[in-house]
């Protein structure tokens, strides 16, 4: 009896500590080794939910297909299929919360700065030679010490990234209670260069934010800087900034726990327009504010980019994500085209707009996703900000309320050629890649895109 | 309402006998002097025979919770922490950020943070400081360590779902002596520790008093992946060896107690002061990216604490048991470095407005310049009255008391505190159970309920503006709120030595200030509708042992646990859609949320052989599953992930050491000791779908000991060797941890000194 009993318990410790060491296969992706064969690949994409089941918080995942798989409807790319614990498609990219991701035009690299999580900060390039064939190439940079483990970063231009941060704010306050007396918080814009191709960090500068006696004493004051982009020059950088306003009327603000004080009152009244930080490039010296006249919404981009150089030289900027204008600067005085003003609403005939995402394609062309104020879902439309214009391009899931989600974390909209690629997913939900050729100002469905439980397609390259 | 106002009577009746009695038994004490040496005699014979019975440790372990018991006898002769005497016992994983003084967590199969409580002697050993923890507590003050999963004894309650580990100290006086070891090693690593025990036969006036001292650079080299050099390019090399520069610890403690033992009126009454302080240099953030040089933290803590245990007191079979802490300590940070530096000490460059240039911070190494100091001041008392009603039937009811005042300073900017909220956090936690033995005490069976309730009294401050003139106005609220657990044991003694073990509980927890309220300035949003959560957990197992025949000893545990989480409260990242402020939308943003279910199974074992009371040898192994338990996503259709492993978990552990006597090695009457200890820790991933690049790989770590009795049995001298591969080992993802060290320790035991 003893001795079986002891057989029976030295048993099953060495059955759980093999079955508990085995390491799983690696699984390969299958498919040829060609990674310069010339194929311009897309790469599509998605991210998956964190720990704690928050959808699209956790990581993202990329997967390349040829054009033509894009093209097919019978094409299916799984993105999040898993087997056991494993996903078992695709490409993890390195980031423990979602990615902000960028791409070279051609689609050969993915660019990426982790965002928050255990490497918060680390840039990674990697190269694309379809399906989950991923590699990373280059240097590692941290830029977490320049631009804070939580970076805003695009491709300003192509072979060119900037990264920016908001820092440095002073208290709002100065003086003891009860008499606070309000103190405008300026704070200070951290730049960093970085050389897409050599990855490096060939220069950094920084500005202090200045909005000038009369704006300032108002209470207007900068709270983030985003979406940097070049002019065609490339001697110019346009960085979008977020501005807010305390009421200089007001008191501080304290914690609701603990008392503490954490800021001054705001006001949402405005009545400033969009601004822009100009600064020389590459040296990052002589920053010059200016402003819009023709709205007071700001140029952010949530996770996407918002500027672009049009084919004609000249810098389309929208207030995304949460306005409905494109605006324009202009490229031979640098400041904003006061005359030209894009107005979404107005060219579709609707109310309550906002841009979520969008792209220029080519002479005055652009593919725009956007939302609206009171109906679910989300919404193509084909602008042309020439003669400013757009087409509804209607898709069978615009109407779907998971898509308004989906379209707020929505990373980057390919474009080869004239046509330019949608992945559109609702969180959770299947969806497909949609097609637009911007030429026939058509829209098709291509091949379907599976999700799984809190995660979706964020982006095409 | 009727319930909470049983309750709150009950509390006041027992305050009142436990401050009423303090006088009484004074007065009688000259009166029984006599007899009552007498009757220590016949205690001291009685607990020689006990001793052939049942160990303390095999006793507790019988009793139906899922228990262990460290000892600590042999450890505190060697170069061993708490910290790592506890990570080899079965079932417990502790997962600590580097070297001596870092950051420790400790992992209960699978349960972690605060679902834990960490205990010294049944109060919550933060009450001491948090310069007086288990890193720093030398095992030679301790007398065994227990270690509870699940289901906590009335001694130990608590807001705890997850278990608990109650460090029991030192309590016998009865042998005059002092010990005093030193003990210097890699990393220049310098420990020692020095303790004395006097008790007056005549008086019963006792005296035990401790003290430790540790210094260390934790200069140790880390050569993995995490360890980087960073150009002025901002390019990262991986991996470089680097020595650690900016890791020095030192701490220093002590703890003295006066008071009488073994007399008519007290077996034990001591009155003490513990008092500790430390600096510790912060190394890293929460990876090992960038080195932070200059962060650091002092703590100090003084405690006053008073200790009192009776058996019969008033009554025969009634025994009465008070330990109350009352202490004031302190958390200084400060961080005011303003240069980035690299792994080998050097400041770290950048090409700034095209020169290159010392790379500068946002002023500090972690963030802003920040210098805060935190007080606060803790009174956390509990007394246990329990009555034997009849042979094999206790009762007993345990009233805990804690109450925080805290106080935070930002020395940087006063001002930004004007308005702080005072608030006083109290909670009572009343519990009572039975104990029974029954069928010819082969069945021990313990039911125990429990009732919490938390008051928090709040002065607020606020501006108000009248005519023109501002005046700070104070407002005071109250809330307070209570909660219901209740949980049973069972021990059933099947044969001879082999029990069978189970328990159950059913508990809630209460949300904290800072889930309801949130905090604005690190994008926490307030939710006010949060729920307590909800815990029903379930133990089941048995103990075999020790099995004799002759020379071979055996012995085997094994338990499995389950455990459910209802309302589980969790930081969720908040939909975009939600936000009303447009602009306040980031990924960032969070709130606490009640999250569907959780759940935990697994189960652990253990097994010992002492061969010849010479070759002492043990493996054990813990094997849990966290698992997803999110059945539905947001749109109602299966979750993908139900069912799956949590990431970023170790959630398979295995240890196993062997111990050998030698005796008569070199000298007559010597003992020479070798010990052995493997620790294995299974690989995991840290975030869903088990990218390689996220993976923590399984590690192995392998100590070797040695220690020597000299035959005066005085001197002790011990060599450990941790660490002996030079392992590339991780408890957290890329925070690499000390590779070989080498430990000399000397013990000496002066005893009867007086």
């Amino acid at each position: 009896m003893k001795k079986n009993l002891f057989k029976i318990a030295l048993f099953s410790i060495a059955t759980a500590l093999t079955l508990g060491s085995c390491s799983n296969d690696d699984n390969n992706d299958s498919g040829d080794n060609s990674g310069n064969d010339g194929t311009r690949w897309i790469s599509l994409t998605g991210s998956f939910p964190d720990a704690n089941g928050t959808a699209g918080n956790g990581g993202t995942r990329a997967y390349a297909i040829t054009p033509e798989n894009a093209e097919n409807p019978d094409y299916e790319v799984d993105l999040f299929k898993m087997e056991g614990d494993k996903y078992v498609n695709g490409f993890a990219l390195k980031s423990s919360r979602t990615a902000r991701v960028q791409a070279s035009a051609d689609g050969k690299f993915l660019y990426n700065i982790q965002y928050t999580g255990t490497e918060g900060g680390v840039f990674n390039k990697y190269s694309v030679s379809g399906a989950g064939k991923y590699e990373e190439v280059g240097f590692e940079l941290n830029t977490a010490t320049i631009l804070g483990t939580s970076p805003r970063w695009v491709k300003a231009a192509e072979g060119i990234g900037v990264g920016v941060s908001f820092g440095e704010a002073l208290d709002p306050y100065t003086g003891t209670a009860p008499n606070f007396v309000y103190r405008n918080p300026k704070g200070t814009i951290k730049i960093a260069n970085i050389d897409l191709n050599n990855t490096a960090i060939t220069n950094t500068g920084s500005i202090n934010i200045d909005l000038g006696t009369e704006l300032e004493s108002q209470g207007y004051h900068v709270w983030r800087a985003d979406v940097p982009v070049l002019n065609q020059a490339k001697t110019k950088l346009f960085i979008g900034l977020g501005v807010r306003r305390h009421d200089i009327n007001g008191t501080v603000t304290t914690n609701p726990t603990s008392g503490a004080i954490n800021g001054w009152d705001r006001t949402d009244e405005r009545n400033l327009g969009t601004l822009t930080y100009v600064i020389d490039y590459p040296n990052l010296r002589n920053a010059k504010i200016i402003s819009s006249n023709n709205t007071m919404i700001d140029n952010l981009g949530y996770r996407t980019m918002t500027q672009y150089v049009g084919t004609d030289g000249h810098i389309y900027q929208a207030t995304a994500t949460s306005g409905p204008d494109i605006l324009r600067i202009d490229k031979t005085t640098n400041e904003y085209d006061q005359a030209y003003h894009f107005n979404l609403n107005t060219a579709l005939s609707i109310t309550g707009a906002s841009i979520k995402a969008w792209r220029y394609v080519k002479d005055g062309i652009a593919v725009v996703l956007y939302t609206m104020e009171d109906t679910a879902g989300g919404y193509v439309a084909l602008i042309n900000l020439n003669d400013k214009t757009a087409v509804k391009l209607t898709t069978e899931i615009e109407e779907d309320a998971e898509l308004s989600t989906t379209l707020r974390q929505f990373q980057n909209i390919g474009v080869i050629g004239d046509n330019v690629y949608l992945p559109l997913t609702p969180a959770g939900k299947d969806g497909n890649i949609y097609i637009v050729n911007t030429k026939t100002k058509t829209i098709k469905k291509g091949a379907k895109l599976k999700t799984a439980s809190g995660s979706y397609y964020i982006g095409a390259y | 309402m009727n319930i909470k106002l049983l309750f709150s009577t009950v509390i006041l009746l027992l305050s009142t006998m436990v401050f009423s009695q303090e006088k009484q038994p004074k007065e009688k004490t000259a009166v029984t002097e006599k007899k009552n040496r007498k009757e220590i005699e016949e205690a001291e014979e009685l607990n020689a025979v006990s001793i052939k019975g049942k160990s303390k440790k095999e006793k507790i372990e019988t009793t139906g919770f899922a228990v262990n018991v460290i000892e600590t006898k042999d450890a505190s002769l060697r170069n061993l922490t708490t910290n790592e005497l506890l990570d080899r016992s079965v079932g417990v994983r502790v997962r600590q950020n580097g070297g001596i003084g870092s950051n420790v967590e400790y992992n209960l199969n699978g349960m972690s943070g605060s679902t834990i409580g960490i205990f010294l002697d049944g109060i919550e050993v933060s009450t001491f400081g948090s310069s007086f923890n288990l890193n720093n507590i030398p095992p030679s003050m301790i007398e065994r360590i227990e270690v509870y999963k699940g289901i906590l004894p009335s001694h130990l309650t608590g807001d705890y779902v997850g278990g608990a580990i109650n460090v029991v100290l030192k309590k016998d006086v009865s042998q005059n002596n002092a010990t005093a070891a030193v003990s210097y090693g890699s990393f220049n690593t310098f420990q020692s520790d020095l303790s004395a025990n006097y008790r007056d036969k005549k008086t019963g006036i006792s005296f035990r008093g401790s003290g430790f001292y540790t210094y260390t650079d934790n200069s140790f080299e880390t050569w993995g992946r995490s360890t980087t050099y960073v150009n002025h390019l901002q390019q990262i090399i991986r991996p470089y060896r680097a020595k650690r520069f900016n890791n020095d610890y030192k701490s220093v403690g002590g703890r003295f107690e006066v008071g009488f033992t073994d007399t008519k009126w007290a077996d034990q009454f001591f009155i003490g002061y513990n008092g500790s302080s430390n600096y510790r240099e912060i190394p890293h953030g929460i990876t090992m990216a960038v080195p932070y040089v200059g962060r650091f933290n002092e703590t100090e803590a003084h405690a006053l604490i008073l200790n009192y245990t009776k058996k019969d007191f008033l009554l025969k079979d009634l025994a009465l048991n008070i330990n109350a802490v009352r202490s004031e300590r302190s958390t200084y940070l400060q961080d005011t470095v303003s240069f980035a530096y690299n792994w080998d000490g050097t400041i770290r460059e950048v090409v700034e407005f095209g020169e290159r240039v010392p790379l500068r911070t946002n002023g500090g190494q972690q963030g802003p310049k920040t210098i805060t100091n935190t007080d606060r001041k803790i009174t956390n008392a509990r007394s246990n009255l329990g009555y034997m009603i009849a042979n094999g039937h206790r009762i007993s009811i345990n009233h805990k008391y804690e109450a925080t005042n805290r106080k935070d300073e930002d020395l940087l900017n006063p001002a930004s505190q004007d308005l702080a909220t005072r608030s006083l956090v109290s909670k009572h936690i009343i519990s009572m159970n039975y104990e029974a033995e029954t069928f010819n005490r082969k069945l021990k069976t313990n039911f125990l309920g429990k009732y919490t309730t938390n008051r928090t009294n709040q002065t607020k401050s606020e501006i108000v503006t009248t005519d023109g003139v501002n005046a700070v106005v104070k407002r005071d609220t109250t809330t307070s709120n209570y909660n219901f657990g209740y949980g049973a044991t069972a021990s059933y003694n099947v044969i001879s030595d082999l029990f069978v073990i189970g328990s159950t509980e059913n508990s809630y927890i209460m949300p904290t200030e800072n889930q309801l309220f949130g905090a604005p300035e690190i994008n926490i949003l307030p939710n006010l509708s949060l729920e307590p959560e909800k815990n029903i957990n379930y133990n089941l197992g048995f103990r075999y042992g020790a099995i004799d025949s002759g020379k071979h000893k055996i012995s085997f545990y094994a338990n499995a646990f389950w455990r459910n989480g209802y309302k589980k409260i969790t930081q969720q990242a908040v939909d975009v859609s939600e936000i009303e402020d447009e602009a306040d939308a980031d990924i960032q943003t969070t709130r606490y949320v009640n999250l569907g279910r959780t759940q935990a199974r697994g189960f652990e074992a253990e097994i010992i052989y002492i061969y010849n009371n010479r070759l002492n040898a043990s493996l054990n192994f813990s094997k849990f599953n966290n698992v997803f338990k999110q059945e539905r996503d947001e749109n109602g259709n299966a979750h993908s992930l139900f069912g799956q492993q949590v990431p970023n978990e170790p959630y398979l552990t295995a240890n196993a050491n062997v111990q050998y006597r030698f005796n008569d090695v070199f000298q007559k009457k010597s003992i020479l000791n070798a010990y052995y200890t493997i620790g294995y820790v299974g690989e995991y991933y840290i975030v869903w779908g088990q990218p390689d690049w996220s993976l923590t790989p399984s590690q192995f770590i392998h100590d070797l000991g040695v220690s020597y009795r000299f035959p005066s049995k005085k001197l002790v001298a011990s060599i450990d060797v941790k660490n002996l591969l030079n392992a590339e080992i991780y408890d957290n993802f890329q925070i690499q941890k000390p590779g070989r060290g080498i430990y000399f320790k000397l013990n000496y035991t002066f005893s009867k000194f007086l």
